[in-house]
């Protein structure tokens, strides 16, 4: 029998459980007598024991009972679930995830579980005799102890993720199609031809929809890696540090939750880091011992919104100014002028952070730098705010789905181009009149607030069309955190584009998102407005 | 994949100098199709193509190479997917042809090629098309 499509649902159910698994350990250091989680952390082991002796891993299945075993020991006490006991059940579920690795690879024999399961034998110390060798067989892993069963789920089947890219793909081609099938229409005006044409549409949206869905994740699929790099951080550097998520079952688009995994590490180490002080320093300022972090996840229509808050030491604008300007980032004139909102994106700029500041720990040649630009082929944002002596607030805005987008369309010179409406704050026409000077640049004032008007063609290095009429077309929309005017030749309709990548060389060419078909097949070009400039 | 004894080539030539590309990298060799020109692009990007439903940038490799521009009646060679989003503008497309029974040599001052089949009486310099990639990126924004 071809075993091979068992060894991936294996796989994939392992690491599921063993996802759980560090955030339940986690929790019960925190509180060691809550039964619920020993529970649960029984019946991971259980469960990883059963699979992998079904399918004939004996080293996974050994281990897991070993840890299964010690579980059993702490719910029938008197043993306290301590940070030890954490350690060592984190060492034994990162061996575990080494050796399904190993299974993926279709590596066998590369590592040795003797010393693991002798220290699991002979926790809380002392000696215990070296287990019997040999492997749980499947029958004891399902007669073992009588365990609490879950509630029967959902129904749900597991989808290769490959096959929901490429739904989401087909969608995405139906959708340039129906606008070309409305093109021919509304030249033929034909009434039944209207008519099916609606339905379709209606069809259609439905279909966008529910494949929508269907990518949809809990953002806990990726939130409980984190608490254990916010424990990591804190054993190292010797603080203590509790991180509390909220919001875990908002669900994201897979991709999106993808991209946004490493750049959310990042800042969660740099809060941990950077931010939380060490016990004493904090006890001298008068705030409790133990630091906190608070992941927050929430939606806003069609954002998603991950909020990292620490009470922290803060970050003084001053003093990243003046270091930027050490630098060279920034020159002196330009500090002077700085807005607080400017000062604190100051570290994201590349070559902020020095190799006197990276650490060990968040030194991964990763910065904050590299946290924006994953954040804007996305369409998403990073909001900065702090308080010095109070603590920092990192804010990722990222829509909650993909692939097709709400765009406006305007001409440019021979071109046309669309803008996701999410990047747009207004739109307007100016009067011409109301156009100043000020110094090389042209202005106009809004609400206030002078605001620089540059031209996109110019941006977009196509020639302008003539000025003509009374009136400019504007799209006003934040470029580097300060509003400015976009001056365009003229806005067409808004549309939904199934947005493509540019792919290969062309990926990385700044201020495109990537490409789209228009109904009459025209190629248009949707613009990465905060990364024009 | 050169190595392969089986492998067969595209010959085509741009500013007078044959070049090959192995079949195993090629999608379709088309036609030029009305380009729409692209934003921010450098020069030799002279556009994309709607290349059945994917956009795909043009490259003009005579301009790339400052050898001049491409010749009317160029072809298109439109490179598989899985390599890169790339179609490439060239003169004239010759024939498929097998290499190895031609000698093989490092190519020297070739900015298109590692290597050179010779045969005695011509020369057809191999693309060396992740290099060709590499310094499309590196040189993308300016």
């Amino acid at each position: 029998m071809d075993m091979s499509h068992y060894r991936e649902l294996f796989i994939s159910e392992a690491r599921e459980h063993l996802r759980v698994i560090a955030g339940h350990i986690l929790a019960l250091e925190n509180c060691p007598e809550d039964r619920g989680t020993l529970d649960a952390l029984f019946r991971v082991a259980h469960s990883i024991k059963g699979m992998a002796a079904s399918m004939g891993y004996g080293e996974i299945s050994e281990l897991a009972h070993r840890l299964e075993d010690l579980m059993d020991r702490f719910r029938k006490g008197p043993l306290v679930f301590d940070s030890r006991a954490a350690d060592l059940f984190l060492e034994g579920a990162d061996l575990l995830q080494a050796m399904i690795d190993d299974v993926d690879r279709k590596v066998t024999g590369s590592r040795s579980i003797e010393d693991m399961i002798r220290r699991i034998v002979a926790f809380p110390g002392g000696h215990a005799p070296l287990p019997a060798t040999g492997t749980a067989s499947p029958a004891s892993a399902v007669q073992n102890n009588a365990i609490p069963l879950e509630t029967a789920p959902p129904q749900t089947i597991r989808v290769k993720t490959d096959l929901l890219d490429s739904l989401i793909n087909i969608t995405g081609e139906l959708v340039t199609n129906k606008s070309r099938i409305f093109a021919v229409s509304s030249r033929l005006s034909h009434p039944g031809l209207d008519n099916a044409c609606l339905e379709l549409s209606r069809l259609l949206r439905g279909l966008q929809d529910q494949v929508m869905k269907a990518r949809l994740v809990p953002f806990s699929q990726i939130g409980d890696g984190f608490s254990r790099a916010v424990r990591d951080v804190a054993k190292r550097t010797g603080k203590e540090i509790a991180l509390e998520v909220t919001g875990s079952d908002v669900e994201l688009d897979r991709g999106i939750l993808e991209q946004v995994t490493d750049p959310l590490l990042h800042i969660l180490r740099n809060a941990a880091d950077h931010g939380i002080e060490l016990p004493g320093e904090r006890r001298a300022a008068g705030k409790p011992p133990k630091g906190s972090i608070n992941l927050t996840v929430r939606r806003e229509k069609d954002q998603v919104i991950i909020m990292v808050e620490d009470d922290g030491k803060g970050m003084d604008p001053a003093r990243l100014v003046s270091s930027a300007v050490e630098r060279g980032l920034i020159t002196g004139k330009d500090a002077d002028r700085i807005s607080r909102h400017d000062a604190l994106m100051l570290i994201c700029l590349p070559g902020f952070s020095t190799a006197g500041e990276v650490t060990e720990v968040s030194g991964r040649g990763v910065g904050m730098d590299a946290v924006q630009s994953a954040l804007h082929p996305l369409g998403g944002r990073l909001l900065i705010d702090t308080e010095q002596g109070k603590g920092s607030k990192f804010s990722l805005l990222v829509p909650a789905g993909i692939a097709i987008m709400h765009t406006l369309v305007m001409d440019c010179g021979p071109m046309q181009v669309a803008v996701p409406v999410a990047a747009i704050i207004q739109t307007r026409q100016l009067e011409r009149e109301l156009i100043l000077k000020q110094g090389k640049m042209r202005v106009f004032v809004l609400e206030g607030e002078t605001i620089p008007l540059l031209s996109l063609n110019r941006i977009l290095r196509i020639p302008s069309g003539p000025a003509t009429g009374g009136e400019i077309s504007l799209l006003i929309c934040e470029i580097r955190g300060k509003r400015v005017g976009l001056v365009v030749d003229r806005f067409l309709s808004q549309h939904e584009l199934y947005i493509k990548p540019l792919g290969r060389p062309l990926a990385k060419l700044k201020g495109l998102l990537g490409t789209a078909i228009l109904g009459d097949g025209e190629i248009i070009y949707v613009l990465d407005v905060p990364n024009l400039l | 994949m050169s190595e392969q004894k089986a492998s067969r080539f595209l010959l085509f030539t741009i500013t007078g100098s044959t070049y090959a590309i192995d079949l195993h990298q090629l999608a379709e060799v088309v036609e030029l199709p009305p380009l729409s020109p692209i934003p921010r692009a450098p020069a030799h990007f002279v556009g994309a193509m709607n290349s059945h439903g994917t956009i795909k940038p043009v490259l003009d490799l005579s301009l790339m190479v400052k050898r001049g521009s491409y010749s009317p009646g160029g072809k298109v060679l439109v490179l598989e997917d899985r390599l890169a989003n790339l179609a490439i503008l060239v003169d004239g497309v010759l024939s498929i042809a097998s290499v190895e029974a031609m000698e093989r040599e490092p190519a020297s001052d070739d900015e298109l090629s590692d290597w050179i089949f010779t045969d005695g009486t011509q020369t057809i310099g191999l693309l060396a098309l992740d290099r060709l990639l590499q310094r499309l990126e590196a040189t993308i924004n300016g």
